[in-house]
């Protein structure tokens, strides 16, 4: 996709727009650049429903690269095109304060929103990130299980709730976590991969036993460059090992030791130089 | 008492900088590397670990690959170093976690942070030392330049 950006043809820029809309992906620093330059000078080629999802994703871009004077050009056609009073706009100007730190500005906009709409997913999203950046997290975490309770297959949201957790040191609470998007992702093994190392951290026999098999779900899940999971596995054999109920459990060290051996064929392979790092791990016999 | 000291701090700080630059929206912490003698400890170099939360499992893998190389070149791990999301230098109990990892390879574990949000012309550091205790006590707080790099040899 950088191609198509550096080609700057309108077509590959539109391309690249729609390719970041339909992926909810952000590029700020390339909007800005190539996305202002087309609905500056080439708005007639664009369709009209396309035209204000682009002013749109320039105006977000322009907040994220706090270049003031678009964002304010941008923010006035919008408003002057669809009105200060749709709620869509509404969000819109809710971010603008945003951005200029006017939380409590920020946060009536999004109540007015929602007194109009309670469900109204945008608003609601942006009144956790306004509790979250102004370091409520305890704020942050209310507005999200309320979120949770309408939208629950919300994966997003279910990560930055575990995420909030981890931050606090939570491990526990950030598990049901991870479990809500295993059950929506059941073949993603990343998440397989996070939930065991918050499971590591929760520490102790059996959560040590449980992210050893999660490791092992995920590398099961794919193998080709999962070193984290190889890792994981590593390190969770050598947790084992150092509890009482796990020293001398054949089992763990037979993993322990398959896992290795993985590792030093992927190193053999990729970058035989560093071979020895894998010298450091050791089962406590 | 232990005595702090390095002859390369601008190459140290400079590490640490550019690692809290390539990540600045998120927590970022690294290894010290040096040598101990008697009460001084020399910090010789830093080494970028890991952005995003300190899980356990990161700071232990890394202590095994940090302490193996450390070794390789005559050196030991002698404490870490940490820069917050919003550049305030804080011992949370996330920093005391990965301190107290470290303190298990090396009893005088120095911790040091970049106070980015006090900073303006000057980069301003922190510093904690367990100095074999129990708690981590602030052992110095440093005025550098940007422009003309660190001017002082001794941290104490």
């Amino acid at each position: 996709m950088a191609d198509l950006w550096k080609s700057g043809s309108i077509a590959d820029v539109r391309e690249s727009l729609r390719y970041l809309r339909q992926n909810r992906s952000r590029d700020s620093e390339r909007v800005l650049k190539y996305g202002y330059p087309l609905i500056k000078k080439n708005s007639s080629s664009l369709e009209n429903i396309e035209l204000w999802e682009v002013y749109e994703q320039v105006y977000i871009a322009a907040l994220d690269s706090h270049n003031n004077s678009i964002a304010n050009e941008l923010l006035d056609k919008i408003i002057r095109q669809h009105g200060a009073k749709s709620l869509r706009v509404m969000t819109l100007i809710g971010m603008r304060k945003e951005q200029q730190e006017e939380y409590e500005e920020a946060e009536k906009i999004y109540g007015q929103i929602l007194a109009i709409d309670p469900t109204h997913q945008n608003a609601m999203k942006r009144q956790i990130a306004v509790r979250k950046e102004a370091g409520d997290l305890e704020g942050a975490i209310k507005l999200l299980n309320d979120y949770l309770k309408i939208f629950l297959g919300d994966t997003d949201a279910w990560l930055e709730l575990a995420d909030i957790f981890i931050g606090l040191q939570m491990y526990k609470n950030a598990l049901p976590c991870y479990e809500e998007i295993i059950l929506a992702h059941p073949q993603n093994h990343h998440i397989y991969s996070k939930y065991a190392e918050v499971l590591y951290s929760v520490g102790g026999y059996e959560a040590f036993k449980m992210a050893r098999k999660n490791f092992a779900y995920s590398y099961e899940l794919c193998e080709k460059g999962n070193h984290r999971a190889l890792y994981g596995i590593l390190m969770s054999s050598i947790s084992i090992a150092s509890t009482k109920q796990g020293k001398g459990e054949k089992d763990n060290e037979t993993l322990f030791h398959w896992a290795l051996d993985q590792l030093k064929e992927e190193y053999k392979r990729e970058d035989p130089s560093k071979l020895k790092f894998l010298d450091a791990y050791v089962l406590q016999e | 008492m232990v005595k702090y000291l390095s002859d390369s701090e601008k190459e140290i700080l400079s590490v640490i900088y550019r690692h809290s630059l390539a990540h600045p929206s998120q927590f970022v912490f690294g290894a010290l590397l040096g040598r101990s003698n008697d009460s001084k400890v020399t910090i010789e170099s830093a080494v970028p670990i890991h952005h995003g939360h300190p899980l356990n499992i990161f700071i232990e893998v890394s202590l095994y690959q940090v302490d193996f190389v450390a070794k390789s070149k005559d050196l030991q791990v002698i404490g870490c170093y940490f820069v917050s999301e919003d550049g305030n230098p804080t011992m949370s109990n996330a920093v005391i976690n990965i301190a107290e990892a470290f303190k298990t390879q090396f009893n005088n574990a120095i911790v040091l942070s970049l106070d980015l949000e006090s900073s303006g012309q000057k980069l301003k550091t922190k510093g904690w030392s367990s100095d074999s205790g129990k708690s981590w006590k602030g052992i110095f707080s440093n005025d550098l330049r940007r422009s003309q790099g660190i001017s002082l040899q001794t941290f104490e």
